[in-house]
């Protein structure tokens, strides 16, 4: 080692010695050859010639001169760039080693700073990547910005009050014929069916029927096979159906010859003509199979049946607002021909995208919103951890700088510590993230949609890239800018206290202050947010839920023909399943709450005039139920009773109403003595005697009001409604727990029928945790926030109190000695903590009553200023503060002022 | 690093100044008049391709250059042979030796 030393040492001189003197390239090569040609000259002075004749002589010899330079001077310049890119590389590669050996160093340092940046960053990129793959990446067609969907939106001046309802074929067929600004609309009808076939058991399914030209449309070819042809897509022609892959895969095992082969759908055949692409979904997940709709045209489906849904793509160079605006004035024109339509009812059209992601995109921003003020919070902890460090060292800096290395230099060292940190903190995130994010799909796959595909592609690296860098700057470019001015310099030995030290406790001081306020805003929206869903969830469905299992189940027509025969094998299967033990009651309707939305309905008031066509007519949903619906789900009857179970085809003819539909239609009349009828178009069907009112139950989810709804008896439907619906949702009240009871009921139904299937399975408190999964994920990450903000809160506060401290050992041990009492050191300590934080949480407080209208669109019968929440959590981030303060303030009333004043 | 993957040496010129130097530093003048005395002025360098070639080696790392004094008193920019040099001479040397016993043998034993 000793003998590289010397030889080292000598380099380094010469390369010091070089830097101050440098030369340019073209100084260099023209002092060269000036000298070259001097030592020409005197060879020739030597041997007789003149000085002319020897200059002469000496320069011929080289040619052209200027040449010679430029080349020479060309090289030169090369070589130092690319000394200089090396050097700088160099340089680089020195202050990543400088950097983490200094965190191995101090790695309680490294390690607390990591890991708060790696919370910081990790929660971002959490998010972030959830808001990617559910917002802002593109549908799976393509094109897929130019697709919209048509919906049907009442007002509530029709008598309704709904965004988005199907529209009916005549709509859809005019505005096809109409419409410039739409190159294709076509229509679907999502349902469920039930698939049989020897492939396996009977599965009930996602099923979509497919208006003509629905996949040219989406413009996805099928991977095997092919899509419909047109002769396949009109009334009445053979049935054919295209597979999803995944139900490909399941159920026909990814047979490449699966084209030919028969599926059964409601025990109908039909011919598989292909299978979609991986990854292809159609209008949601849930959907696998696709059959035509094969809607006729001339059918004399009227204007206000409304069953269909649609899907449109712009036509080329149309934007979606002048797609609108041309609707405007077709159905305008609408309203002029077909009167009926008038009131509060009209087409409207709606980015896909936008439709299928629905009111997801506001939570997942405000989430965003939160975890940037926790990365700000991170930011501020390790801004801190930084400056406490840099004044550690600002003797080593002061060094260095004497000893000639430049400004510059070191600033430029100070932020590569700070990358590396950033670097290493973003890494952490990454790791923070891919864990969570999969956590949360494994958990609750259903409480976002298109969760499935949310992954850490590029666009989140990228995310996290600029995130980590957002946070270097923040928090490392106030060390080096004070190095690169200065402020730092001369501190060799001094002590006293100058101008810097007094404006870095006032930046730590504000430090307090920021970590107080940026907490307590995340503070109050957790807690809103989260008091919000508490009131939620104890909303009352209007059911008794305790021990409520329910599941679906379709009587195909194929099957089971005639409407005597779906009564009457309903009627044996709730029989066979109120034998069972553990089953206390057992019965069936069309909807249960927080189901599927009943069909909405016209009907009649008997003894009240017809209103005139463009008049709101009564409306309310219709439940079809089996005898005992009320007494099993727990719906209380408020006035009047339940049906008997009597009622039957020849009467007597009975319907029961729900509080809403009484208050809406029956103010300040007694429904009880009054009757309704379906009886449209005078077919003659009965008018039926309103028995009792319901209690209200929740249908559209618990946070929406009741809508009104009519009970009507299964057995009696097809007379007095128009149909028996085959499609029941059978709820049974169990004693047992729901694993025990399950396997009976299941073999009860394969006993009846061997390809029926049991679908949707589940108890009632599961059908409410599922519909509240939203502002539950919403509600427990916010929570999860708010902790994490003010857990980095409390301990940076603590740091930085805890720095001051130390910083002032000297002058507190002075008081001490002067006879201040342990009491006043303390408090005077924990007022350094705690009145800046009380600022902070002002400030924050305010905040969030300025920003409270961004939160009122969250919250469920909780005020966005609610004073409870905003006084508690204030106050318990005050509390935070001052124990925060208070350890540092009794070490600090332990400072013994002997040591204190001897310190160095 | 870049260049130095082709062709080493441009011509005998190159080699000649690797040689040159393997007798100690010396700067640009010094390299022409000890070529130019070693063989008996049979071999006159061309002044024009001299520090081209100087400037070029340098920036292949086969020499490495720094100002010093000379014999006039004023400075004077010397050039030294790196290790990578070193071994660049040598193994150009057994080239040059191939090269020339080859050509050797085609001229003179065709007879």
């Amino acid at each position: 080692m000793k003998r590289r030393v010397v030889p080292t040492l000598v380099r380094l001189a010469k390369r010091v010695r070089a830097h101050v003197f440098k030369e340019t390239p073209a100084e260099e090569i023209a002092e060269e050859l000036d000298f070259h040609i001097e030592m020409r000259i005197r060879e020739h002075l030597r041997r007789g010639r003149t000085i002319g004749e020897a200059r002469a002589l000496a320069e011929a010899r080289f040619g052209d001169i200027e040449r010679v330079k430029a080349v020479c001077r060309r090289i030169g310049e090369r070589r130092e760039r690319t000394m200089t890119r090396r050097a700088w590389w160099r340089d680089v590669r020195d202050d990543v080693g400088f950097a983490l050996r200094q965190m191995r160093r101090r790695p309680g340092f490294a390690m607390v700073a990591v890991a708060t940046l790696g919370i910081g960053i990790g929660a971002n990129t959490g998010v972030f990547s959830v808001v990617n793959g559910v917002l802002l990446r593109p549908l799976p067609y393509p094109g897929s910005d130019e697709l919209v969907a048509v919906w049907t939106r009442y007002l509530p001046s029709s008598g309704l009050d709904i965004p988005e309802f199907p529209i009916s074929p005549p709509e859809l067929r005019d505005y096809r014929e109409q419409s410039t600004t739409m190159e294709r609309v076509a229509p679907y009808i999502p349902t469920t069916r039930t698939i049989t076939g020897e492939q396996g058991d009977p599965e009930r399914l996602g099923v979509a029927y497919v208006g003509r030209g629905m996949f040219d449309l989406l413009g996805v070819p099928a991977t095997v096979g092919r899509t419909f042809a047109p002769e396949e897509e009109v009334p009445n022609a053979p049935a054919v159906a295209v597979l999803s892959h995944r139900l490909w895969e399941r159920r026909f095992g990814a047979d490449p010859g699966v084209v030919g082969r028969t599926v059964e759908v409601n025990r109908r055949p039909a011919e598989i003509v292909g299978v979609m692409p991986e990854g292809f979904i159609f209008p949601d997940a849930e959907v696998e199979i696709w059959l035509p709709l094969g809607l006729d045209p001339a059918s004399g489906a009227g204007r206000a049946a409304h069953f269909l849904r649609a899907v449109g793509r712009l036509a080329p160079g149309a934007t979606l607002d002048e797609a609108r605006s041309e609707l405007e004035t077709i159905t305008a024109a609408w309203y002029e021909e077909w009167e009926h339509h008038a009131m509060g009812h009209f087409v409207i059209l709606e980015g896909l995208r936008a439709d299928v992601v629905g009111e997801t995109a506001d939570v997942l921003w405000l989430l965003l919103g939160a975890v940037a003020l926790v990365l700000l919070l991170a930011c501020v902890n390790v801004a801190n951890l930084i400056l406490a460090r840099t004044e550690e060292r600002e003797r080593e800096v002061s060094v260095r700088v004497a000893l000639g290395a430049g400004r510059g230099r070191i600033a430029r060292q100070l932020v590569t510590e700070s990358v590396v940190l950033a670097a290493a903190g973003a890494g952490l995130g990454l790791a923070i993230a891919a864990w969570g994010t999969r956590a949360l799909v494994a958990i609750d796959p259903d409480a976002i949609p298109r969760l499935d595909a949310v992954a850490v592609d590029e666009t989140v690296l990228l995310f996290t890239a600029a995130v980590a860098g957002v946070a270097v700057v923040l928090f490392g470019i106030a060390p080096a800018i004070q190095v690169a001015s200065g402020s730092l310099a001369g501190r060799i030995g001094s002590r006293g206290r100058s101008t810097g030290t007094v404006r870095r406790s006032r930046l730590r001081r504000g430090f307090v202050i920021a970590e107080a306020g940026l907490s307590v805003v995340v503070l109050v929206a957790a807690g809103l947010v989260g008091r919000s869903f508490v009131r939620l969830e104890r909303e009352d469905v209007g059911v008794d839920t305790r021990g409520l299992l329910s599941f679906e189940l379709t009587l195909p027509s194929a099957s089971y023909p005639s409407d005597d025969e779906v009564v009457a094998v309903y009627g044996r299967l709730l029989e066979h399943l109120r034998g069972l033990p553990g089953v206390e009651r057992a019965s069936a309707a069309t909807d249960i709450p927080l189901g599927e939305t009943p069909s909405q309905n016209d009907f009649y008031i008997d003894g009240r005039p017809k209103p005139p066509p463009g008049v709101p007519a009564w409306n309310a949903g219709v439940v079809v139920v089996r005898p005992e619906w009320f007494e099993t789900m727990g719906i209380p009857v408020v006035r009047g009773r339940a049906f008997t179970g009597s009622e039957g085809p020849e009467g007597p003819y009975a319907a029961l109403i729900n509080e809403a539909a009484a208050a809406r239609y029956w103010r300040g009349e007694d429904p009880l003595e009054s009757r309704i009828n379906y009886d449209f178009g005078d077919r003659g069907r009965p008018s039926l005697d309103i028995v009792g009112i319901a209690g209200d139950t929740k249908v559209d989810g618990l946070a929406a009001d009741a809508r009104p709804l009519v009970y009507l008896p299964h057995r009696q439907a097809a007379t007095t409604w128009g149909g028996t619906p085959r499609s029941l949702t059978i709820s049974l009240r169990v004693a047992l727990p729901p694993a025990a009871v399950l396997p009976s009921v299941r073999a009860t139904v394969r006993e009846l029928d061997p390809k029926l299937a049991v679908a949707n399975v589940g108890t009632m408190d599961e059908h409410i945790a599922d519909s509240l999964a939203r502002e539950r994920l919403a509600a427990t990450l916010l929570g999860a926030f708010g902790a994490i903000a003010l857990l980095l809160a409390v301990v940076g506060i603590y740091g930085i109190v805890s720095y001051s401290v130390a910083r002032r050992t000297r002058e507190i041990g002075i008081r001490i000695a002067l006879g201040a009492e342990p009491g006043r050191v303390r408090r005077m300590v924990i007022g350094e903590g705690a009145a800046p934080a009380v600022m902070g949480i002002v400030a924050g407080l305010g905040a969030t009553l300025a920003g409270s209208s961004i939160l009122e669109g969250f919250l469920f019968e909780v005020s966005a200023t609610d004073p409870a929440i905003l006084g508690a959590l204030g106050a318990l981030l005050a509390s935070a503060a001052v124990v925060a303060s208070w350890i540092p303030a009794r070490r600090a009333t332990r400072i013994s002022p002997t040591e204190a004043l001897a310190e160095e | 690093m870049g260049r130095s993957d082709a062709p080493l040496l441009y011509g005998t010129l190159e080699t000649l100044i690797l040689r040159t130097l393997e007798e100690g530093p010396r700067h640009g003048y010094g390299v022409a008049r000890w070529l130019e005395t070693a063989t008996d002025e049979r071999i006159r360098v061309d002044e024009s391709s001299l520090y081209p070639a100087l400037y070029r080696l340098e920036e292949k790392g086969l020499l490495e250059s720094e100002w010093g004094t000379s014999e006039l008193e004023r400075r004077a920019k010397f050039y030294s042979l790196t290790r990578k040099g070193r071994d660049e001479l040598a193994r150009a040397t057994r080239e040059w030796a191939e090269f020339s016993e080859a050509v050797s043998r085609l001229l003179l034993d065709d007879a």
